[in-house]
């Protein structure tokens, strides 16, 4: 992140003009993805750069596309691999905001809480992610972010007991390292409430590893692990 | 056309699909498919890729519809065609078959037949931005639609135009403060 450092306004609304352009080669134009994943103002000067150039399209002509692509979209958005998204909303600003090192939030939970299932996720789960082994793999845990509570149930739907170990999820933002969500249970839902501002995590994978019973003892995964599930930025 | 009912509508439609309701993603992709497929068409200039990159924008609406903010003012096409636009670039690059246009090919003035206008707001806008290019040196402003419309990096460009990478930049820069001068008046 070195390469985010501090940029003038006007150095700032030059590189988010150079950004919407497309002029900048890739190093740079990951650089500033991932400035407009962390800095608000930032992301709103590349929309109005957006905005402003955009008036070019109209000099494009509208062509309808053929109608077997909207027939291979909706066939993929079928696909197994879908369901791994998870759908976030702007009620999520838990799961946005900055992430500090992510190394210093293995204090990411105030409260886990265990409890016998089957365990039905209270409210209505506005989040939902399938973790599997492969993408066409049988679902291993289903997480639900639940808004009112503000916690992350995981729960699991088939995966063995290892006899004296835990399972433990993490947040694997794009780039990152993981950041551990919470020690879960392999015979039980177990509901996490990240306490840790997790804003600007962007996108990201959710992973659940086999751990040392009670979690990783070092902040990082050390095990095998079981499942994952695409987290997709907002 | 109602362009207002249009935005809202569009807008909806959005917020609908961020809530995992896929039948309001068909509504977007029948309000929109048209002009972004024109812009993936465009950009590709080949029907099967354009297709292929369409369909990766629509499921890229589908799991990105939550980060589409209304509030923040700007318009729902306007977030759909960067977005395809952005795809379509990332496409070119990388099937390294682009850049085979000339800039002096590109660089000429559009068609000046307007197009049948979509709206009467985009049509302001698009005669104000195509005013303020046409404060620019003619070049640069070459350089800005080859950008724009053909994915000419600032390596590309300079390479293109016989420059210093470092020229081509105080160009272009110079150019993008002139434009948003010249709209902002």
């Amino acid at each position: 992140m070195s390469d985010l450092g501090r940029l003038s306004d006007e150095d700032a609304d030059m590189l988010a003009a150079e950004y919407a352009l497309g002029v900048l080669d890739n190093h740079a134009k990951l650089s500033a993805e991932r400035r407009i994943s962390m800095d608000p103002t930032f992301a709103r000067a590349v929309e109005a750069w957006q905005d402003r150039l955009s008036a070019l399209t109209a000099e494009i002509a509208a062509e309808a596309p053929a109608s077997h692509v909207w027939a291979g979209v909706a066939r993929r958005l079928e696909a197994p691999g879908n369901v791994v998204e998870l759908r976030l909303r702007r009620s999520l600003m838990v799961w946005r905001g900055a992430t500090a090192a992510a190394g210093s939030i293995a204090a990411a939970l105030a409260l886990v809480v265990a409890w016998p299932r089957p365990a039905p996720p209270a409210a209505s789960p506005v989040l939902t992610a399938r973790l599997a082994a492969t993408a066409k793999g049988p679902t291993v845990f289903v997480a639900f972010y639940d808004p009112g509570r503000k916690a992350i149930v995981l729960t699991p739907a088939s995966v063995n007991a290892a006899e004296g170990r835990s399972p433990e999820l993490w947040l694997i933002p794009s780039g990152g390292k993981p950041i551990p969500l919470g020690v879960a249970a392999f015979e039980s839902s177990v509901q996490m409430i990240p306490t840790a501002s997790m804003i600007g995590v962007g996108a990201g994978t959710l992973a659940v590893s086999v751990e040392p019973k009670g979690g990783s003892p070092t902040g990082q995964p050390t095990g095998p692990v079981i499942a994952t599930g695409q987290l997709t930025n907002l | 056309m109602d362009v207002t009912a249009d935005r809202q509508r569009l807008t909806e439609a959005l917020r609908q699909v961020a809530a995992g309701d896929k039948a309001a993603l068909q509504r977007v992709y029948d309000q929109t498919s048209a002009k972004l497929f024109g812009i993936c068409l465009r950009i590709l200039a080949d029907r099967s890729e354009a297709e292929d990159v369409l369909q990766d924008v629509y499921l890229t609406i589908w799991r990105r519809a939550g980060s589409f903010d209304p509030e923040r003012g700007v318009s729902p096409i306007t977030w759909l065609a960067a977005l395809a636009r952005n795809r379509a670039i990332d496409r070119l690059r990388a099937s390294k078959g682009h850049l085979n246009r000339s800039l002096d090919m590109i660089a000429e003035a559009p068609d000046p037949t307007p197009l049948a206008s979509e709206t009467i707001e985009r049509d302001q806008a698009h005669h104000q931005l195509t005013t303020c290019l046409g404060e620019l040196e003619p070049e640069h402003a070459g350089y800005i639609r080859a950008a724009f419309f053909d994915g000419y990096t600032y390596a590309s460009l300079a390479e293109a135009a016989g420059a210093p990478l470092g020229t081509m930049k105080s160009w272009v820069r110079r150019a993008l403060m002139r434009l948003r001068t010249c709209l902002e008046r």
